[in-house]
């Protein structure tokens, strides 16, 4: 790795503080991603944060209102192991088990998860090939490349990567808000908003300004939260990134469908909700696989495959409706 | 032979499970300095400059390329006609690219780290040959291979007409990304 | 790139002894243990978070030590490959391996066992995984199948593929064959 300076800091403002003061300063929590991302020479900060010892940063609380608070230092396997999470949101239990490996799940922070890069192997080429998320203006070379894992929604032509984060897919499906704290104090941003599209500056992934620290993430209590499910299909059965995957919330009556929260990863720049099939479903029932095909497929109109991977706007509708499917079992 | 059929435990079991097997990178020497290796981005073509000076000043010991690196001997030719050449390649001895990852440059120094950062810095200029960056046949310029001894394989073939070739060559470009 | 770059003194416990190192902040975990404190039993394979060869557990839990900078690892209690044994006696992850012949090469092996050990740490805690039917009921060490295993091992690659061995020595290791 290139050399960098290393410091501590365990106070929240003062590493607001260092970051806003610093274009060269990364914070580094679990350091899953960041440490990657400097091997393959897609990331050179000069200084790196050690955000570890902030510890009030770590907790995972069900409050009274029924929301669930996530610390943004709270480890991947910490959060999937806690049994609220399991009972009363497994969707984001499912997400979390899903993703990486045991030791990369004991490392990783939620708040680094949701901030993961995306896996584009363009973008983390250690030769630097054309890229304009690396590199603004020098080209993307997935766009007319070998793009098979790449986004069949909200792509430009400066870029077609797709957001690697499981979690994310389940947080947007279950509308959370990330708690960032910033030079001016806290903010709360919709998760629907945290992620940005690619557009024509596809080096920005998010709405996180300079100086923002996120310090959590708060999952609102809803009636779909319980019946829910996370399907993820990837080349292999497991420690692999998602070809496409589905988290599915829904609140049933009957055998009747009567709200239904449906986001897919791994085919966009952030996760997708695919809100037109939502509102396509209500009233569906749970076993007429028709209606809800019909249901689901109201949200791929505006589908728009690439030249490898024609396969995930069908594909993606199967793995919609499985887990949809999947999660009215659990109603 | 009384172990022949016996489920007996590896001689080596030992010290594979407790970390105490030497594998070649756990052999230490004393006053052992450590080398990366640099390797070329492109697949064929030629490299028309090398600039090493950063890595110099980074502190490493030594950047051999193929303009300071001692000369090889050259591996034995043929001695009947009917036998398969030694390798006519040998590393950092010409300005030849002959495949990505050839290596163009070694650099040595004191630490591992300080070895493969200093790696990072090296600017190696590669002028790339198009025609031969291509896994199909050049077409009418590609030479047919002469019948040897070997002869029988697919490749002696004459395979134009050959849809289901075609069609094999076409996976050829297929790759895990 | 001259810039002199500050170094980090770190006090870490590996394998019950007390070392203060001087180490530069990019260093690797995994580097400070093969390099400076001479444990070669961890193994560098891919550096990159993929295969799992390097995994130590730091404060009892299984991490990439890869991925890991030393200089991040001040006060934490480190247990490597070596430091498993104790007295010279095996840990019984260890003799299982041997047992059940779940090594060939033996270079994934540290890792392996290191993963597994706590692995089956995590079964006894409760901790579900992605192999889990019902998340929602508890998860105790007689739900630790043949699936399980394979599904919380997922991180450690074997190239010699030695697999269903593996499975079966964290099967015997685990009470669970």
């Amino acid at each position: 790795m290139h050399p960098f300076a290393l410091s501590r800091t365990d106070t929240p403002a003062h590493a607001v503080a260092a970051h806003a003061h610093d274009s060269q300063l990364a914070f580094i929590a679990g350091g899953t991603d960041l440490l990657g991302l400097i091997k393959d020479r897609a990331a050179a900060p000069q200084r790196l944060l050690d955000i570890n010892g902030l510890s009030s940063l770590s907790r995972i609380d069900l409050v009274p209102d029924g929301r669930l608070h996530i610390g943004a230092l709270a480890r991947m396997s910490d959060v999937a192991a806690d049994r609220e999470v399991r009972e009363q949101f497994p969707v984001v239990a499912e997400a979390l088990l899903f993703s990486a490996s045991g030791q990369l799940r004991n490392m990783a922070s939620i708040g680094g998860n949701i901030m993961q890069r995306t896996r584009c192997p363009y973008f983390r080429d250690e030769d630097g090939l054309p890229c304009n998320k690396r590199r603004p203006g020098s080209g993307c070379s997935a766009r007319h490349g070998l793009n098979r894992s790449h986004a069949i929604f909200g792509w430009s032509d400066d870029c077609v990567a797709t957001n690697p984060s499981d979690l994310s897919v389940a947080l947007a499906a279950l509308d959370a808000h990330v708690i960032v704290l910033g030079p001016t104090g806290e903010r709360s941003i919709p998760f629907a908003d945290f992620h940005r599209l690619p557009e024509d500056t596809p080096d920005r992934d998010t709405a996180l300004e300079r100086g923002e620290l996120i310090v959590g993430i708060d999952v609102p209590a809803s009636v779909e939260a319980r019946a829910s499910h996370y399907l993820k299909l990837r080349d292999r059965a497991s420690y692999e990134f998602a070809l496409v995957s589905a988290a599915a919330a829904v609140a049933v009556d009957q055998g009747r469908i009567r709200s239904v929260r449906l986001a897919l990863g791994g085919v966009a720049h952030k996760p997708w909700r695919l809100t037109s099939a939502e509102a396509a479903l209500r009233g569906a029932k749970l076993d007429d696989i028709g209606t809800l095909k019909m249901g689901i497929a109201a949200s791929f109109k505006d589908a728009r495959p690439l030249g490898h991977n024609g396969f995930k706007v069908e594909l993606a509708q199967r793995v919609a409706l499985r887990a949809l499917t999947i999660a009215g079992g659990r109603a | 032979m009384s172990a022949i059929g016996q489920p007996i435990p590896r001689a080596d079991g030992d010290l594979k499970v407790s970390g105490g097997a030497a594998y070649t990178s756990d052999i230490r020497c004393s006053g052992a300095v450590r080398a990366v290796i640099v390797q070329s981005t492109i697949a064929n073509g030629r490299i028309k400059s090398i600039d090493a000076s950063a890595a110099e000043e980074a502190g490493v010991l030594a950047v051999f390329t193929h303009r300071n690196l001692p000369r090889m001997n050259p591996t034995p030719k043929p001695w009947n006609e009917n036998r398969p050449s030694g390798q006519g390649y040998l590393p950092l001895q010409d300005d030849r690219i002959h495949y990505a990852g050839q290596p163009v440059a070694l650099v040595v120094a004191a630490t591992l780290e300080q070895a493969a950062h200093a790696g990072t810095l090296i600017k190696v200029d590669p002028l790339s040959d198009p025609r031969l960056e291509s896994s199909e046949p050049a077409g009418a310029s590609a030479a047919h291979p002469r019948a040897n001894v070997f002869d029988g394989g697919p490749s002696a073939r004459d395979h134009s007409d050959d849809r289901a070739w075609r069609g094999r060559r076409r996976q050829a470009h297929r790759h895990t990304p | 790139m001259s810039a002199v770059t500050p170094l980090t003194s770190v006090t870490v416990t590996v394998n019950r002894r007390e070392h203060t190192l001087t180490v530069d902040p990019w260093a690797t975990l995994l580097e400070v243990l093969r390099e400076h404190l001479g444990l070669t039993g961890t193994k560098k394979a891919c550096d990159r978070g993929e295969c799992g060869a390097c995994t130590v557990h730091v404060d009892g839990r299984r991490v990439l030590s890869c991925m890991s900078l030393a200089a991040m690892q001040d006060g934490k209690q480190i247990t490597t490959i070596e430091g498993l044994a104790r007295d010279g006696v095996l840990h019984p992850m260890q003799a299982a391996f041997i047992e059940h012949d779940g090594l060939q090469c033996g270079f994934c092996t540290p890792g392996q066992i290191m993963s597994a050990v706590a692995a089956v740490e995590e079964a006894k805690a409760g901790w579900p995984s992605a192999a889990t039917d019902d998340l929602t009921k508890p998860f105790t060490l007689t739900d630790l199948s043949r699936a399980e295993i394979r599904e919380r091992m997922s991180g450690n690659l074997c190239r010699c593929a030695c697999y269903p061995n593996i499975v079966a020595a964290v099967a015997e290791a685990a009470g669970r064959s």
